[in-house]
Parts: structure tokens; sequence; C-alpha cells
């Protein structure tokens, strides 16, 4: 088991620097997906209200070292939740949660359990392929510096192994990097993504990019389960990361 | 098992009940991971740009924005296809406001 996680009880924070969760879910084509969109809809109105459909032209090309290029046309159908960034987009080959303000899996888990359980009825042969939980954290310390009115620096929130630079040839104050590592779990496996990026304002901010999936054959009604053990792990990998003055941040200590 | 990276461009210029309402959206999903949201980029400097762009409305910002992700997907090759389907994506765009004139030619 090449990742090694510690096993820290979870905790509830007042705040948080996710930009993003999303639980996708994918499987082989379904043909008939158009068919069954009334009846998914009428499985998860109750929480996703809007919907509008979108038609997406997807070109898949391959990396260098491949050079086959596909093109194909894909319909998403996009149930949303009236004065909420969550989204459930439905396609003929994923289903999946977008949360823009992920709050807490208080929210998460039934969301996932009524969707899955919505696909599941509305196309009982769905046969799935890959489970992935990805969650997006923007460390941005200009705005913890500001909501605890302390001069914050990145050692502050974080802990020093995810800031270190190799023998230390730069310093963080103008440094932009990235760095990915993906290992096996006993389910699935992991990548992590984290560096200081610039944000859409220029801004350094810090990303904390964990993405925990399934790829071998699994039945679809193992998702609910799956998607508990999933967020555990990512809460491991963000407590291991995060620094004193986050979490201070996050509980809402000045 | 790790798999190999494959990317996916998806580009949809369709009215939207979100935030990203009227605007045009290109949009790269890896097989390889967890599809991001419209909106949220990558976790990469270097790497094939994952992720998604909402473009601005704009003509101006439309053809720089789009000039900048075509040059950070440098893993596609350009070939005709992709120049017609930025051509024609522009054109759509900016048809009657500004002249066309191909990206990937410039």
């Amino acid at each position: 088991m090449p990742w090694t996680l510690p096993t820290q009880p979870h905790q509830r924070f007042a705040r948080n620097p996710l930009a993003a969760v999303i639980a996708q879910l994918r499987f082989d084509p379904i043909l008939k997906i158009a068919a069954g969109v009334p009846d998914f809809q009428g499985k998860i109105r109750s929480r996703f209200s809007l919907y509008e459909e979108r038609d997406v032209q997807v070109v898949e090309v391959a990396l260098p070292g491949m050079d086959s290029v596909r093109t194909r046309q894909v319909r998403e159908h996009r149930f949303g939740v009236r004065n909420e960034p969550t989204t459930v987009v439905l396609g003929d080959q994923s289903v999946a949660l977008e949360y823009l303000a992920h709050q807490h899996r208080d929210v998460l888990f039934p969301d996932v359990a009524l969707v899955v359980g919505a696909l599941k009825s509305s196309f009982p042969d769905v046969s799935p392929t890959r489970f992935g939980l990805r969650y997006v954290n923007v460390i941005d310390r200009d705005r913890v510096a500001h909501d605890t009115g302390k001069s914050t620096a990145w050692a502050d929130l974080l802990n020093a192994s995810f800031l270190q630079m190799p023998a230390g040839l730069a310093d963080l104050e103008s440094t932009r990097f990235a760095v990915e590592i993906a290992s096996e779990m006993p389910v699935g496996a992991m990548t992590l993504r984290y560096g200081l990026l610039p944000s859409p304002e220029g801004r350094l901010v810090f990303r904390l990019d964990v993405d925990r999936y399934r790829e071998e054959t699994f039945d679809v009604a193992d998702v609910e389960n799956t998607v508990q053990t999933f967020a555990d792990d990512v809460f491991q990998v963000f407590m291991a990361a995060a620094g004193e003055r986050l979490l201070s941040w996050m509980k809402g200590q000045p | 098992m790790i798999k190999s990276n494959i990317a996916a461009l998806a580009v949809s210029s369709a009215p939207s009940f979100a935030r990203d309402a009227a605007r045009l959206q290109l949009r790269v999903t890896g097989v390889f991971e967890t599809s991001l949201p419209a909106g949220i980029g990558p976790t990469s400097l270097l790497d094939a740009g994952t992720g998604s762009l909402t473009v601005a409305e704009s003509p101006g910002d439309l053809v720089r924005s789009a000039n900048d992700y075509v040059r950070a997907l440098a893993v596609i090759p350009i070939d005709p296809e992709h120049d017609a389907l930025v051509d024609r994506l522009v054109a759509e765009r900016v048809v009657g406001t500004a002249k066309k004139r191909s990206l990937l030619r410039r």
C-alpha cells in the first residue's frame, strides 16, 4: 500500500478553502440516456429542481507518444439547486456532482446516494468504469491574513514538507511550483497535486488537489460506501498538509 | 493501476443556469482524472492543460484567452480539424463585431 495516511478523527470546520468538490461516476456508454432523463429527474427533483441541456463537442486527443484524435458530440443534462452552486451533470458516459461551495460531507453523502440511486433506478444495467472523488483547495494567504489580522507566511499555513524546494534552490515569495504524486491504495488509487500557482487574478495561491478514485470493476451499489471511505482519505491528506494558522482560520478563530 | 493520460477538449457555447451563463466554454478533461467543473483550472504549470476555462464574452478577451488556452495545450497536435474548430468558434462569437482571423496562423 504505497500511500501511508494518518488516522485523525474527522472534524467539521466553520469555513474551508475548498474551491470545488467533485464526485464523478463514469460508466460504459448508454445510448438511450435521453430517454431516461425524465425518470432520472423525477427522482432527484426534490433537491435539484433546475434543469438545462448543453450540447458539447468533445475532441479527444492523445498525449505525446500517441497519435489518435477522436471527436464526438455529447448532450449534457444539468440539474441545479436554486441559490446554490451545486450541479448534477448527466451525460451518456458519466454522472457528476459538482460543488463550488462545499460545506460538509453531511450534504455530499446524501446527494451521492440520491444521484446514484436515481441512476440505478433509471438505467438498471449501468456498468460503472470509474468512480472518483476530488477536492480542490485554494489556500489564499492574503485572505487568511485579512481575516485573522495577522501577517501570514506560507509556513504558517502549511506543513513545511509541502513547501520544500529541492536543495533550497528557490524561495517561496516569487516561485511557482507544482507537484504531482500518484500511487495506489488498497482499493483504487489517489493522486495528490499541490503547489504555488497563480490565481485567475494573478496572485500566488497554494492549491491542494486530492483525487481519490477506483477504476477496477465494481458494482454501482458500492458507490455509497466508497464515497465515505474516499472522503476520509482525502481528509487525512488535507490534515497532513494543513498548518496551525490555516486550521485556526477554518475554525473561525482570529 | 495508474492509467495513462488521454486528454479531451470539450467545447460548448450553450447558455447555462450557472454563473457561466452566456459564455463560451472550453473544457479539457483527462480520462485519468476526475473531471473538473467549468471555471476550475488545473493544478499544473506545464503538464497537459486539463481543467476548464470560461472565456469572456468580449471578442478581444475571447481571442486572447483562446490563444493562451491553445498555446497551453501544447500536447494537442495542430491539425486542420482543430484549426477549423477554433476558427468556427471564434467566428460564431465575433461575427459582426470584428474581422475573423485564424488563431493558429497568427
